[in-house]
């Protein structure tokens, strides 16, 4: 039974907004604002994500034209809904090891990386950026899911001296190729001296903040993380003022360059029954790491018998499938399902639908072509190299 | 159909989960939807008090496949799980159910799930909205239980309302009229494998027909609504009007981690005496020991009707001073009344305290008050 065959009259149509949304979402007590949420919201946000049980803005024009202005101005992005997962105490340094399969030993104080959390299974829980804040001291800034709830459960027989708590700190994400002018009006020249993934604490005046050079478009970019909500609003002002003779705008994350930029989601690109090899996250497995860690028997067996199933880069033919794709199409040869897509847009740059899709390993192959069995009818697709722009990280490391 | 106010546009992405009644509940007319456990839940069909109205008179079946569930199984799995519950499951048979909080080390609560005991080593917890599936298997890890933790493939509905035993019989028999409350029996239709319990998020007579074959949602929608079009069965969404007035709790906004269990109404669910260890014993020891300083208490709020759910937690205010906020409010159409819960300090919690709470449209006096405000005793989900 489908409900995507009815154009118009079909109330889960794609929108205005240049993609799908749902007819209503109910507005209630449960559902978490983020400290910028007002202030997002006067500059224009008019649709929404749910992540962490919190609305993030998804939307202020069309993910077209917010695109555009990301990879030639500045833009600034409400992330508060990347909520973190504090860790601290004596056996700080020892419980964050145990939880990510990549080496921390050699992730210094003031340094920040991209881990995977595995369970036992080799299963992926989460893929934040871990900050390093001190020597026993760290934040995971996680994508969506109560990671809160796992690190606290194994906390509770790790026979660890640890805290693990979510702290009050909200980020800002400031991302494009002016967003080094802004960062330095905002807060002076120093902050031209952080290197990619890497932060430094300071203050705005009274406002208590981490700056981070990371971010979740491959332009150059940072991430504000205000550590006291009361602050939110003056912090947007700020930012805002320092980026308006930059051409500043507040926009939504953008789908369309993280897909380029062979970024992932969770909830969509990886889940708790995928595992670091199989989605291209292996780079970040230190198998032989000196440290503990959950997972590694697992991550060893399916590293020494290959991975089943693959996250490939893929490219589907026609006209323009829209910003974000409103289910997990699947992926078909020779009639039969093979795999489903995970994530695809239209790219105005490329002028293509690039996205990427979970394929059995016989079908991972470059040029390997399929059919997708989209909203508009089945498409041919072929499997290409990811990421689709810059594969060497140039860009946001300049 | 009224208006109904209190929607914000939200993204339809591949990224939100759905049920296996998601394409019937679309096709049977979901006006609006929530999120909950990463997935769609449809919240109404219709205006909310037309909803209220068909449950509380006739029967109403619910599209609750977000009700996900944590399956504990393996030879320590009794014990694993009396671990993660300060309500002791010795005294749980297998065919029974338990209404439970899952609190962490320092008695803060995790969720408040239904448990089914399946078997001497098997359970589901029955969600509310939070990962649990994360905190028990981290509990897991280094436990030395030899437990398997996870999701299985069911997907409850559920079917409230005085006509629900007319349903339920038309589709399993009069069998399952035998089941007392709280309890529950694996069943079939047509070869479609489900458990059918007698529970429910109403305080209505009601059943949940826990699906176990992802495949056959629309199926069992459509058997569901056939058994039910002589009584009259409509698809509406959770009532939160019918919930308020029978005292049930919404984890997310009445409790969350910051709360323990007795501050919310939930002591009654940690067995004092019960003997095996569990995550949060000392804590919650110490907590009762030293007596709670706040109190989720019932209120009546006095001015024009309030809407069927709040937007936001309004301020609760004593003397001009924020001391609490308000976690649910709505208006109900059988007291007449607008009615709801406030989390304030034990100190204002008496009955009969006088409180203002701030709406964005103004201040309105309040009334504590004793809840639930219907059926104290439960007698009606009971019958």
């Amino acid at each position: 039974m489908s409900r995507h065959t009815s154009g118009e009259s079909d109330p889960w149509r794609t929108s205005e907004y240049g993609g799908p949304v749902l007819p209503a979402f109910r507005f209630t007590s449960w559902i978490q604002r983020s400290p910028y949420f007002d202030a997002a919201h006067r500059a224009g946000a008019r649709a929404y994500d749910l992540y962490n049980h919190m609305l993030m803005p998804g939307v202020y024009t069309t993910p077209e034209d917010e695109y555009w202005h990301l990879v030639n101005h500045v833009t600034v992005w409400d992330v508060g809904v990347e909520r973190q997962v504090e860790i601290s105490g004596p056996d700080g340094y020892e419980f964050m090891e145990l939880l990510t399969p990549r080496d921390i030993s050699t992730c210094r104080v003031g340094e920040c990386k991209y881990v995977a959390l595995t369970t036992p299974e080799g299963g992926i829980i989460n893929d934040p950026v871990l900050l390093r804040l001190g020597e026993d001291h760290f934040w995971l800034s996680l994508s969506d899911w109560d990671v809160l709830f796992w690190a606290k459960g194994v906390a509770v027989n790790a026979d660890l001296d640890v805290d693990v708590r979510e702290p009050d700190v909200s980020p800002l994400q400031i991302q494009g190729p002016k967003s080094k002018d802004l960062m330095s009006a905002l807060v002076g020249p120093k902050v031209l001296d952080i290197p990619y993934y890497h932060l430094i604490e300071t203050k705005l005046d009274k406002i208590p903040v981490v700056i981070t050079r990371t971010g979740w478009t491959a332009e150059v970019g940072y991430e504000i993380y205000l550590r006291d909500s009361a602050y939110a609003e003056e912090l947007w002002d700020r930012v805002m003022a320092a980026g308006k003779p930059h051409n500043v705008r507040a926009i939504a994350p953008s789908e369309i360059r993280r897909i380029e930029a062979g970024i992932l989601n969770y909830s969509s690109d990886i889940m708790l029954d995928n595992n670091p090899y199989e989605v291209g996250m292996g780079w970040t497995v230190d198998l032989d790491k000196k440290a503990d860690f959950l997972g590694r028997e697992a991550l060893r067996r399916i590293k020494a018998e290959g991975a089943k199933r693959k996250l490939v880069g893929i490219e589907v033919e026609g006209d323009s499938l829209g910003a974000w794709a409103p289910e997990f199409y699947p992926v078909v040869v020779g009639g039969k399902k093979v795999g489903h897509v995970t994530s695809l847009t239209y790219s105005p740059r490329l002028k293509k639908n690039i996205g990427f899709a979970l394929v059995s390993i016989e079908h991972a192959k470059l040029g390997t072509p399929f059919v997708v069995r989209t909203v508009k009818g089945e498409r041919g697709a072929t499997v290409v190299k990811k990421p689709f722009v810059d594969p060497k990280k140039e860009i946001p490391k300049t | 159909m009224a208006e109904i106010p209190g929607t914000i546009p939200v993204f339809r992405a591949a990224w939100y989960r759905r049920s296996p009644y998601f394409e019937a509940s679309m096709a049977g007319g979901a006006r609006a939807v929530d999120i909950y456990n990463n997935m769609y839940l449809p919240s109404y069909f219709d205006d909310p008090i037309n909803e209220y109205w068909h449950l509380v008179n006739h029967v109403a079946m619910w599209d609750v496949g977000c009700e996900r569930q944590v399956e504990i199984s393996g030879p320590d799995a009794f014990e694993f799980t009396n671990a993660l519950t300060p309500r002791d499951l010795s005294k749980c048979p297998v065919g029974q159910g338990k209404y439970v909080v899952i609190t962490d080390a320092n008695g803060g609560i995790i969720n408040d799930p239904v448990l089914l005991r399946l078997g001497e080593n098997r359970f589901w917890l029955s969600l509310s909205d939070s990962d649990v599936l994360l905190w028990a298997k981290g509990v897991a890890i280094h436990s030395g239980m030899d437990v398997e933790i996870r999701e299985p493939d069911v997907s409850p509905m559920q079917v409230q309302g005085p006509k629900s035993k007319d349903v339920v019989a038309a589709l399993f028999g009069p069998k399952v009229l035998d089941l007392p409350y709280y309890h529950f029996m694996e069943a079939s239709v047509d070869g479609i494998p489900v458990i059918v319990t007698r529970t429910g998020w109403s305080a209505e007579v009601g059943y949940e027909i826990y699906l176990m074959d992802g495949a056959k949602g629309v199926d069992l929608w459509r058997k569901v609504m056939d058994a039910g079009r002589p009584y009259d069965i409509r698809p509406t969404g959770p009532s939160d009007i019918r919930r308020i007035e029978a005292g049930i709790l919404n984890y997310g906004s009445d409790m969350t981690l910051e709360n323990n269990p007795y501050e919310v109404g939930l002591g009654w669910l940690v067995d004092e005496d019960k003997e095996a260890d569990y995550i949060g014993k000392d804590a919650l020891r110490r907590i009762k020991a030293e007596g709670v300083t706040e109190k989720l208490v019932g209120v009546e709020i006095q001015g024009p009707p309030m809407a069927s759910w709040l937007e936001d937690f309004w301020p609760v205010l004593k003397d001009g001073r924020t001391i609490g906020r308000l976690t649910a409010g709505v208006y109900s159409p059988r007291l007449k009344k607008n009615i709801g819960y406030a989390n304030v300090p034990i100190g204002h919690a008496k009955l009969g305290t006088r409180l203002t709470v701030r709406s964005p449209s103004g201040d309105r006096e309040a009334t504590v008050v004793r809840k639930p405000f219907l059926d104290p005793n439960k007698d009606i989900p009971k019958s």
